[in-house]
């Protein structure tokens, strides 16, 4: 029960329904973010004040409607609604135009609330249009609701006006205000609030705005400092009067910095037209306590129109550097402590823009990682009659930010590109830590960073753990890989090499998390616990640390790298040998690897000791394989790999033209062979695992794979006995020419023996064994064993999106013939991103065009022939990839007279509505060539409808504007215009 | 003519029909049939049953003579017909010449794949079948080996088709004839044989069907491509459907035709135009559609259909075209909107009408052309509006019509 307390709730999955006017949407808040102290409780969408006292109550909520079918608007209003009444404090609007591309709306306040104890807080939200078609339904991870519990015994001033104020073109002040409470260091005279004392205050406008045409209309209030506007304090209501949009609502807060006797005014603006400011609209100023700590960003300049870009703050006006760092000029305000944090931010335009359309969003990201319970957002209209004026703004409480952390403000794009300036930008960060507790608040243990970018692999050593809280001495702490975030499932216990309150070096035992992902716990000695998402097995794992950490790892394991070592089990591949068996630095047939074992005469084989779990006891299943590449097209009939002889056998064959095949043969009860569905090519890699299964697993049905695929044909399944009986037959790579080998069904008179001879010549590597599991085809076969190992033609490698395609770029109008693997591409620096292939194209034959070793997700657009096959995308590490067709557009302009082409006319083709873009968004812009075409590419998703025109008024023969209209399909779109002559 | 009088017609010097008997029915060295048996079902034309291998040790053996093995041939070539009911578990020797050291071999093994191999002691020459061979699908095998003195090169064909994956890859032997070697035998050799050089015991095909093997020597083995495809082959193949008007074709609607060498036979002396709704064939189909007349087949793709191998078997004329889409948007040019009853007339570059019809509601008129090859429209195609208001200018509709059609907007400028 103390000033600083707080209660933080999000919504992780309502997609609730905004219903039409006449219904409200009290909302539920399914996730609580964060709780510290006792300012509040939450039971089924209320909170209830647990003490009498002021509390800084913020909100936000996103809204979106898929529905196009009309050009509607929807209105959204929101309101804090106090024990069933709604309050004016912290009124907030949306607005959404159905069919221009702006689907998406945010309704956002901040309110000061002098509470009493079990006063009830719901957070309700209505629409106000009077559309009917389609719904307006909650977007989760957008909307949070933060209740902070402040000190009665800080200056508090609350204004209220007694009338309604009108919003016109002619600026104004606002001077009907009444005092609702003014305590010391506040003074009113008319519109004027003087403060006495210097220092840093909380300031909130709210009011509701209404209008009773139906012409747009943009009205906007500012706070001024004498006659001088204070930077980054202006606010916005937009109303559109059709469709029932006559009502609004506009809040904002910021931090200003005031000097003594500093008096402030509000005033009113509009472009045109004029809407009236609501009576009962609420002006509020709260002094920060002394020791607060307190950063102020402003900016006059710049776009807020952008897509995942920290916007950038000119100026730093205030700045306590106890508790922060920052450059004027950047984009962050850096806790040099970890913290909480109070974040205030507005974006605000006052000179018109080109841009028709707009619908920025701000949101808080902490080390560019956004806090999802903190948004604002306004759309903006340009017109003829309205479009100088447009502001948004927010606040958020941010918590638990790890010391030296940036804090910026992420803007995302809700409609149509363009620009849009930011003539009036605030930026503010207030230490929850100096203003109440003295950094006595109780933190958890934070982890935020390994130093493997989350990327770790099983066995890594000296992994360093970074974070906060971990304490100084391990005692009891450690540190485990688990497999589910809320610790539940499986945990393994990591060793500690050396552990401090901000660093933990550990050595990495994954077991049976390997491949997966998973969450990396630290416990610290007095059992507070923190987690970070891992993914376990990304690169630069090698393909061994793949294989050992499967979660059904092999029995046994030789790499051939350089060594016949099991690595697994004790079976050493060359107890026994013939010939001249021999390891080979080049060819390496396994990405990462050194050497290959190589075969090259027809007597060479190398052979174990014989294996319980492989040829000399009765098994139900096995698993046999590895990589293997023939350097020619063999004639004889040779031996790839055998276990048994005369009577019981399993063995891969090689022989028809490289037409391999896997036997598995038992003389007194089945008889299988298992074909490739391609003859193998020399010099090529490939990855072979063969399965045996009895009739007791998988209905006995025996299977052969190749690259992972499992291959179609076979004779003999299924497999009509319980096991595979003892085959004591040596195991070989090679043929150990002792013994023929019996090739055919014993049951039968249908068998022979052949005198089968060694590959010559024949690489090796990475062979394993499996016995009594069963291997996930998908992942374990494809995505482990062949996707992690296949060798690459060529590696994009990590970058900058734009570096990285600058890479692919180089690859343009290659035909990648039969290999493994064509294309390997990193993870990139930025994040999520998008790589164009510009006429590439693969055999039929190569097993995966493109692996990806990222977790983000890859788009991959396919332009001028270009066309990947999904299935031969690989993406062994989690990551996802999309593929996108650039489809063309094309114009040819002719003379409708003589059909004469039309050389320099201007093409211009935008978007129109009914498809993914959004509304006016530019598709082609260019002037036709010599040939009377004019082309661009589109990235197709979905048909999309345009619209536009072309001309020619300014040389040689003129010609009238012509419309153009058509959908762009899955095969683009192709149209000629006829043009008519003009004077 | 017959298929037998076809293939003696290429002056072949033996041929063992091995319909009813082992018999010569060119010359006099007949066969000598060991366990197999001539019930097995009818594989190619000009024949009854064939013979069956139902125990791999059953063999025909032919005696020893000149023209086949008993002698240092420049020139040979052998080709018969061959259907196997199951996929053969070890190695099977189809027809064979030879031992381990001298060779001329038809196998069959590792999942019914063909090879192609000639032996002496100088070379050893293996060619590959591009597939695996069906089960109870017959197949035409032919191999041909011209020594140093004339094409140096083994060449063996599957269905007509010549195999070019080889071992050595450049197929030459090298050598001015092939040795001597021992008599020619269908089914499980009497002797030791091999695979590549390295001795194996071939075994005869399980139900292995036969018929129609012959063998040529010297000039008249030297086998041109087209003998061997349109002569040997195509003849002979045996059609899985006949049909002889259009309505046999219908009945054919919305099949996939199965794996065949002859998938189906259009039996019409005269020429003749059929349209196939939606008739699409297996990819291993050999030939789509045989035609024995002696005039023209125009076989028309509709509706997804994909015919493209043709065959004649009597100097006629197979043209195989695709109905494609021929499309026209009128548009009005000031606002966009649709045109309709605007009147479309499209003709393509053979004065062919394609469309000539009025636009539906949605300013849309289509037609369709049967696609050969591109087609630029004619010049005098053309949409005007001027029998009922609003009116609009004749425009001209210019354009190619591709294998995917033609589709395109015409903006039409009113009129008073």
């Amino acid at each position: 029960m103390a000033a600083g307390d707080f209660l933080i709730y999000r919504n992780d999955s309502s997609t609730a329904t905004l219903p039409n006017a006449g219904s409200n949407l009290d909302t539920l808040w399914d996730t609580e973010e964060y709780d510290e102290g006792s300012a509040a409780t939450y039971s089924s969408g209320t909170f209830t004040f647990t003490n009498t006292a002021p509390y800084l109550v913020i909100y936000s909520e996103r809204f979106s409607t898929t529905d196009t079918t009309n050009n509607e608007r929807i209105e959204g209003q929101g309101r804090l609604r106090i024990n069933g009444s709604d309050l004016i404090e912290g009124a907030s609007e949306g607005y959404i135009r159905k069919s221009s591309g702006h689907q998406t709306m945010v309704m956002s306040g901040v309110a000061i609330y002098n509470a009493t104890a079990t006063d009830t807080l719901v957070l309700r939200f209505w629409r106000g249009d009077n559309s009917t078609s389609g719904t307006v339904v909650r977007d989760p991870d957008f909307g949070g609701v933060q209740i902070i519990q402040l000190d009665a015994a800080d200056d508090f001033a609350r204004y209220s006006t007694t009338a309604t104020n009108t919003m016109s073109s002619t600026e104004a002040s606002i001077t009907n205000w009444t005092n609702d409470q003014e305590e010391t260091g506040f003074s009113r005279s008319s519109g004027a609030v003087t403060i006495s004392t210097a220092g840093r205050y909380l300031m909130t406008v709210s009011g509701t705005t209404s209008e009773t045409g139906t012409s747009r209309i943009g009205a906007t209030v500012f706070l001024e400092r004498g006659t001088t506007e204070v930077t980054g304090a202006r606010t916005y209501s937009h109303m559109r009067g059709a469709d029932g949009n006559q009502n609004g609502a506009l809040s904002f807060a910021a931090i200003v910095d005031v000097s003594a006797s500093d008096a402030f005014t509000l005033r009113t603006d509009a472009d045109s037209g004029s809407m009236t400011l609501d009576s009962g609209a609420v002006w509020q100023w709260w002094q920060l306590p002394s020791g607060n700590e307190t950063a102020i960003m402003e900016a006059t300049n710049g776009d807020m129109n952008t897509s995942g870009v920290d916007f950038a703050w000119d100026t730093l006006p205030h700045i306590d550097t106890a508790g922060f760092t920052a450059t004027a000029g950047n984009a962050n305000i850096d806790v040099d402590q970890g913290c909480h944090a109070l974040v205030f931010w507005n974006q605000g335009k006052k000179v018109i823009d080109s841009t028709q359309r707009g619908y920025p969003m701000g949101q808080v990201a902490v080390d560019g990682t956004v806090r999802n319970y903190s948004a604002s957002g306004a759309y903006h209209r340009n017109s003829s009659s309205i479009g100088t004026f447009m502001a948004h703004g927010g606040a958020a409480l941010i918590h638990t930010i790890p010391a030296n952390s940036e804090i910026t403000l992420k803007n995302s794009i809700l409609g149509a590109s363009g620009t849009l300036d930011v003539e009036s930008g605030h930026f503010s960060v207030l230490n929850l830590e100096g203003l109440y507790k003295s950094y006595s608040y109780d933190f958890p243990v934070i982890v935020t960073d390994i130093d493997t970018d989350e990327a770790i692999t099983n066995a890594q050593l000296n992994v360093v753990v970074t974070g906060a809280e971990f304490e100084a001495v391990q005692g009891t702490g450690k540190v485990e890989l688990g497999s589910d975030f809320d610790y539940s499932g499986t945990k393994i216990t990591q060793s500690v090499d050396s552990w401090s309150d901000t660093s933990i070096q550990i050595d990495i035992t994954s077991g049976v998390l390997a491949d997966t992902q998973a969450f990396l716990f630290v416990t610290s000695d007095s059992g507070k616990r923190g987690v970070l998402a891992v993914q376990v097995g990304l690169p630069p794992e090698t393909y061994q640390e793949a294989v050992e950490g499967m979660t059904l790892a092999p029995d046994h394991y030789w790499t051939f790298q350089n060594t016949y070592a099991d690595e697994i089990g004790s079976a050493t591949a060359n107890t026994s040998s013939g010939g001249s068996p021999t390891f080979a630095t080049s060819p390496k047939i396994v990405k990462g690897d050194t050497h290959s074992f190589l075969l090259d005469a027809e007597t060479d084989y190398i052979s174990p000791a014989d294996q319980g779990d492989m040829n000399t006891s009765a098994i139900a299943r096995r698993y046999i394989g590895g990589w293997f590449m023939l350097d020619s097209v063999s004639q004889s009939l040779a031996v790839l790999y055998e276990e048994g002889a005369q009577v019981n056998n399993m063995a891969l064959l090689n022989g028809f033209g490289n037409n391999a095949m896997f036997q598995i043969a038992n003389a007194n009860d089945d008889y299988v062979q298992l074909y490739f569905d391609i003859s193998l090519t020399p010099n090529r890699p490939y990855f072979f695992l063969g399965k045996m299964a009895a009739s007791g697993f998988e209905s006995g049905n025996c299977e052969s794979f190749l690259d992972g695929v499992l291959q179609s044909r076979s004779n003999g399944n299924p497999w009509e006995t319980t096991q595979l009986d003892s085959h004591s037959g040596n195991i070989t790579w090679g043929h150990e020419g002792t013994e023929a080998l019996k090739v055919g069904d014993d049951r039968g008179v249908d068998a022979t023996t052949i005198a089968f001879v060694s590959p010559v010549s024949c690489n090796y590597a990475h062979w394993f064994s499996w016995s009594d599991v069963t291997l996930n085809i998908a992942t374990d076969i494809r995505q482990t064993l062949f996707e992690k190992g296949a060798p690459a033609e060529v590696t994009i490698s990590e970058g900058t999106e734009a570096a990285m395609q600058t890479s692919i770029d180089a690859l343009a109008d290659t035909l990648y013939l039969d290999w493994p693997c064509s294309i390997e591409i990193a993870a990139c620096t930025d994040g999520n991103f998008t790589l164009s292939l510009d006429n590439i194209t693969f055999e039929d034959r190569v097993s995966m065009q493109i692996r990806y070793l990222g977790a983000d997700t890859l788009t991959l657009v396919q332009e001028n022939g270009t066309v990947l096959d999904s299935v031969k995308i690989g993406s062994p590490y989690g990551g996802a990839t999309t593929l996108i067709d650039s489809v063309p557009v094309t114009v040819t302009v002719r003379d409708i007279n003589d059909l004469t082409i039309i050389e320099d006319a201007i093409v211009y083709i935008i978007a129109d509505t009914g498809g993914d873009l959004p509304v006016d968004t530019v598709i082609l812009n260019d002037t036709t060539n010599a040939s009377g075409i004019a082309t661009a590419n589109l990235q197709y998703t979905s048909n999309q409808p345009v619209t536009g025109r072309v001309r020619k008024a300014s040389s040689g023969q003129l010609y009238k504007t012509a419309g153009i209209s058509g959908t762009v399909v899955s095969t683009g779109l192709e149209l000629t215009i006829l043009m008519i002559r003009d004077n | 003519m017959a298929y037998g009088s076809d293939i003696d017609a290429l002056g072949n010097a033996h041929r063992y029909i091995l319909s009813a008997d082992a018999n010569d029915s060119v010359g006099t060295n007949h066969g000598t049939n060991s366990g197999g048996v001539f019930t097995g079902v009818k594989i190619c034309e000009d024949t009854t049953n064939s013979y069956l291998t139902d125990g791999v040790d059953d063999r025909i053996v032919l005696p020893s003579i000149t023209t086949i093995n008993n002698s240092a041939q420049s020139r040979k070539a052998v080709c018969g017909w061959f259907s196997a009911t199951g996929i053969q578990n070890p190695p099977k020797n189809i027809y064979g010449e030879g031992d381990a050291a001298q060779s001329f071999r038809f196998i069959l093994g590792w999942g019914n794949n063909l090879v192609f191999e000639v032996d002496s002691a100088s070379f050893t020459l293996q060619v590959f079948g591009d597939t695996p061979l069906e089960v109870d699908r017959p197949y035409h095998l032919c191999m041909v080996f011209e020594g140093r003195g004339y094409g140096n090169e083994i060449r063996a064909y599957l269905d007509g088709v010549e195999q070019l994956n080889a071992e050595p890859t450049n197929r030459q032997p090298a050598s001015a004839t092939l040795t001597a070697r021992s008599a020619g035998e269908f089914g499980d050799p009497a002797g030791i044989v091999a695979v590549g050089g390295t001795e194996v015991i071939l075994l005869a095909p399980i139900n292995g069907q036969y018929a129609q093997w012959a063998m040529f020597d010297g000039t008249n083995a030297v086998l041109t491509d087209t003998e061997i495809r349109e002569e040997l082959f195509e003849k002979g193949a045996t059609p899985t459907v006949t049909i002889t008007n259009q309505a046999g074709l219908d009945a054919l609607a919305d099949t996939v035709r199965a794996n065949s060498p002859l998938c189906i036979l259009v039996n019409v002396a005269g020429s003749i135009s059929l349209s196939a709704d939606n008739v699409t064939f297996d990819p291993s189909a050999s030939i789509h559609v045989q035609y024995n007349g002696t005039g023209t087949l125009t076989w028309t793709n509709s509706n997804g259909a994909n015919a493209s191998i043709g065959s004649t078997t009597s100097s006629g004329t197979i043209v195989f075209t695709e109905d494609v889409t021929v499309s026209v948007t009128c548009l009005d040019a000031t606002d966009g909107t649709p045109i309709e009853d605007a009147l479309v007339y499209v003709v393509d570059s053979s004065a062919g009408v394609v469309i000539n019809t009025l636009t539906n509601p949605s300013g849309i008129a289509t037609g369709t052309f049967g696609y050969i090859s591109d087609d630029v429209i004619s010049s005098v195609s053309k949409v005007r509006k001027g029998t009922a208001s609003p009116y609009y200018k004749t425009s001209p509709i210019t354009g190619t019509i591709k294998s995917t059609g033609l589709t395109t907007t015409i903006l039409m400028i009113g009129d008073e």
